[in-house]
């Protein structure tokens, strides 16, 4: 009887083992899906910038962030991110233009898909009018 | 006695009918007990807490949070005419992974009128039929914003006055037992960003019981709840984002304690089923807890 005890809690504990380990896999891979901006969108100076979409992985990723960059010269118009651990992310977020000068931008969302550096990108181009 | 306290435990059980145009600090049908019966007046002060989540392609990307503090009042204008109003603070907050945003500011005011149609006594002077019909009318005093904020829903107003008619019957089944059926429709107004929220129905049947615990009372209730809204328009169109029109079914509690002065009051609201705005919106639920001062009347009124 003892030995049936035995052998059904280690199975139990290796069940539990593996399905854990399952469940918190990092991920390899991510699909991105960007649906606001669209390439070479045109936002005038008071209207709001909208960066909307979804990111799906194959296991648990480690963080993302979204940025709004001068293309040119680097400056920063939006910085935000995230280390939720999931397996998929929302995201809608919103920045009202402010520039005073015609600006080449890029929203760029990036994921970090594990700790060891691995990410993935996507990079939209927009305009931003005064 | 008692009739007069049922009637009034049945008024604060069905109170918690507030509920949103899509997801955002609007009320939209206001489900009211319409319980004019009564010769009491009273004022008070409630806290409304209420959840809702959105999501894309079924990824949960925000919660918004709600929690107002509304005052309340309720006169006697003549023997079958009652006149509420209630005034809300708002305080909203959308939660994302990325940020956070916060809107806060005073509401819209809204005013009821209420009419005692039938009300009528079995032999024993007991509370059979009561039948109400009102009409309330919700200002727009509160902030708002043009619809191409992202944060328009949350915040506390909606810039248009918005009109509403309520029913309310009761049965009371015994001394202790009562069903309470209300119904309520909700018109709304357009805003002078051509923005219109959709009208709305709100159902709720509710059963009540009330016990007498050493002098005081306290009535429970249990019911379920049914509501249903059209889409938001703009320029009577409905906007690119889509049809966001939506029903929900769910169930209602409230526990509610009377002293000789103060009524004390909980109620939750809790979906069951739902589908709004294409399924991208999820109410979660909804608590109220209030506190009211009572003034009696002259005791040679009649109730």
């Amino acid at each position: 009887m003892t030995r049936i005890n035995w052998t059904f809690s280690t199975l139990l504990f290796i069940g539990l083992m593996i399905s854990s380990c399952g469940k918190n896999k990092s991920a390899t891979t991510a699909t991105i899906t960007l649906e606001e901006p669209v390439v070479m969108d045109t936002i005038y100076n008071g209207n709001e910038l909208h960066i909307e979409g979804t990111v799906e992985a194959d296991g648990k990723m480690h963080g993302y962030s979204i940025s709004v960059l001068d293309s040119l010269n680097g400056v920063s118009y939006l910085e935000r991110a995230s280390d939720s651990r999931k397996s998929s992310y929302a995201f809608h977020e919103h920045w009202v233009n402010n520039v005073t000068d015609t600006v080449h931008a890029v929203v760029e969302l990036v994921v970090h898909l594990n700790d060891n550096g691995l990410k993935m990108s996507k990079k939209v181009p927009v305009i931003l009018l005064p | 006695m008692h009739k007069v306290i049922l009637t009034i435990g049945l008024l604060f059980l069905s109170f918690l009918g507030n509920t949103c145009d899509v997801c955002g600090g609007v009320g939209s049908n206001a489900s009211i007990g319409l319980l004019a019966s009564t010769r009491y007046q009273l004022f008070g002060v409630r806290e409304n807490f209420r959840q809702f989540s959105s999501y894309m392609n079924g990824i949960r990307h925000s919660n918004d949070f709600q929690l107002g503090t509304e005052l309340f009042f309720r006169v006697q204008a003549h023997k079958c005419i009652q006149i509420m109003g209630q005034w809300a603070y708002q305080n909203n907050w959308q939660v994302r992974d990325l940020s956070t945003d916060y809107v806060g500011g005073i509401g819209d005011p809204q005013l009821f009128l209420n009419a005692v149609i039938i009300q009528k006594m079995d032999t024993s002077n007991r509370m059979k039929h009561f039948l109400t019909l009102g009409y309330g009318l919700k200002a727009p005093v509160g902030k708002f914003v043009s619809p191409d904020n992202s944060l328009m829903n949350l915040h506390p107003g909606t810039g248009a006055f918005d009109q509403l008619l309520m029913a309310q019957y009761t049965y009371g089944i015994s001394d202790k037992w009562a069903i309470q059926n209300e119904i309520s429709y909700s018109l709304k107004g357009t805003n002078k960003y051509a923005f219109r929220y959709g009208n709305s129905y709100f159902q709720s049947l509710m059963g009540s019981y009330n016990y007498n615990l050493s002098g005081y009372r306290l009535i429970a209730g249990f019911g379920a709840y049914f509501e249903h809204h059209k889409s938001s328009t703009l320029n009577r169109q409905v906007p690119i984002t889509g049809d966001n029109s939506g029903f929900t079914f769910g169930t209602r509690l409230g526990m509610n304690f009377m002293t000789y002065r103060f009524l004390y009051t909980f109620s939750a609201q809790i979906p069951i089923f739902q589908y709004v705005n294409k399924g991208d919106t999820k109410q979660q639920y909804a608590v109220t807890f209030g506190i009211n001062y009572l003034i009696k009347q002259k005791q040679n009124d009649k109730n």
